[in-house]
């Protein structure tokens, strides 16, 4: 069952794995054809489960995304005596996450004595030593003007995390300011991590790091050790990489980037914000950003 | 900087004897360069009215070279560039758009340069609302090249 309200269908389903005597649902082979509101669109989901693969493919779990042409469904019901979960690894592992919250209490007690190169290096240090566990090359730390209320953004053209420089020079942080900081500052780390998966999965068939940066738009030096380290075929890292791969550089990619750009029209449509939401890649990000939500500086 | 220019810059990047020391003399402001992560210098612009920021990528020494080896110049415009893309399109080959992170970051377009003494890509974000204009205004530019002993890029994937 969906939670638009129609029957997973049709599938069709794999005919070789069951869940609770139905058949698995796995992430891009199988799809939904949705009836609410109006449209018969196909969904189908293209982020399930990480670590456990029905045929190949991503099983589809209880609140994974189905996305089409509409809103974004999800699945609301499934088999309630089967559960299939996600071991999470790099910066979405909790240990990781508990780790990195640690490293930004610390910060925020010596920030007012700190100069904002100083909280410039110390934010360095605390994500890049998060992002090393995963093998990700270093993330430049660049304070730079980002009006608003952008706190900061991540940058793979530069493979830069920017930071919001009025932050750094703020005397003293809130808790608000460093429950904001944190979960912004991890959720941009993430796609970094991303993107590096991304380059992976793509070493593999790219033929050379030149190809593999020209084809990704990263710095040769990102690329080179991607390249010297590949995504193992069938790995976490392969299938996360290529989970984040179709959605942004593969066949995905077109249908995301009709997603972003009818976020900038006027008006902007219904669905737009919730289709963004979606997208593997922001579904990913989120999820790991928000396990700062439980961070609490003592 | 006019298309005049950036084709200058290019005729000057994508030549062997264009190397860090060179763009720190021609992009920068002549003050000691930023490492903000390896293999990465900050450079504060020459003319900062127009330009925000200048950064250089490199990768580790290549033998016989003794000095990290110069692969890209990003170059982030306070004020964004007017840039005709048709003379690019005449000189380079049709551009392909690559992917953006958010949506409201500039869209980037890649042209491949070839047959120049070292090859790479050439790579300029629009301002959003300039896609279809002509001239466009560009935010950023970024030049890159093989590193040596490495294969020029083949293709772009569309």
């Amino acid at each position: 069952m969906t939670a638009h309200g129609d029957p997973l269908a049709p599938g069709p389903g794999s005919d070789n794995v069951t869940s609770a005597g139905k058949k698995q649902w796995r992430a891009g082979p199988d799809s939904h054809l949705c009836k609410h509101p109006v449209s018969d669109a196909a969904e189908i989901c293209k982020l399930g489960s990480l670590t456990v693969k029905v045929n190949g493919k991503m099983a589809v779990r209880v609140g994974d995304f189905l996305t089409g042409a509409g809103a974004p469904n999800a699945v609301a019901k499934g088999a309630t005596t089967v559960l299939i979960g996600d071991i999470r690894m790099g910066l979405w592992d909790p240990a990781n996450a508990a780790e990195f919250c640690k490293d930004m209490c610390d910060l925020k007690k010596k920030w007012p004595k700190m100069t904002p190169a100083e909280r410039r290096a110390a934010l360095d240090k605390a994500v890049n030593k998060q992002l090393a566990k995963s093998g990700v090359p270093p993330v430049g730390i660049n304070p730079k003007a980002l009006g608003g209320s952008t706190m900061g953004q991540l940058d793979f053209q530069n493979w830069n995390l920017d930071i919001n420089e009025s932050l750094l020079n703020k005397s003293s942080l809130t808790d608000a300011d460093m429950s904001s900081l944190g979960n912004t500052v991890y959720h941009e780390a993430r796609h970094g991590e991303q993107w590096y998966g991304m380059a992976q999965s793509q070493a593999s068939s790219a033929g050379s790091a030149t190809n593999l940066a020209s084809n990704m738009g990263i710095p040769q030096s990102v690329a080179d050790s991607a390249f010297a380290n590949p995504a193992t075929p069938g790995s976490y890292g392969d299938t996360f990489g290529s989970a984040m791969n179709q959605s942004v550089y593969g066949a995905d990619g077109g249908y995301r980037n009709g997603v972003l750009n009818s976020l900038g029209n006027t008006p902007q449509p219904p669905n737009a914000y919730d289709q963004y939401r979606a997208l593997p890649e922001e579904r990913d990000a989120w999820r790991t950003g928000d396990t700062m939500g439980s961070c609490k500086c003592k | 900087m006019d298309i005049a220019s950036l084709l200058a810059l290019t005729a000057t990047f994508y030549d062997s004897s264009f190397d860090v020391a060179a763009a720190e003399a021609q992009l920068g402001d002549g003050t000691e360069p930023v490492e903000i992560r390896p293999f990465q210098l900050k450079l504060a612009p020459a003319n900062p009215a127009e330009v925000e920021a200048v950064w250089l990528e490199t990768v580790a020494p290549v033998s016989p070279h003794e000095e990290p080896s110069l692969t890209g110049v990003v170059i982030d415009r306070a004020e964004p560039a007017l840039v005709a893309f048709q003379p690019l399109v005449e000189r380079f080959g049709p551009a392909r758009e690559l992917p953006r992170l958010k949506p409201h970051d500039p869209r980037s377009y890649q042209f491949l340069v070839k047959d120049t003494p070292i090859e790479g890509y050439l790579l300029l974000s629009v301002r959003l609302g300039d896609e279809e204009a002509e001239p466009k205004r560009v935010v950023r530019i970024v030049l890159r090249r093989v590193p040596p002993d490495a294969a020029a890029p083949v293709s772009a994937k569309a």
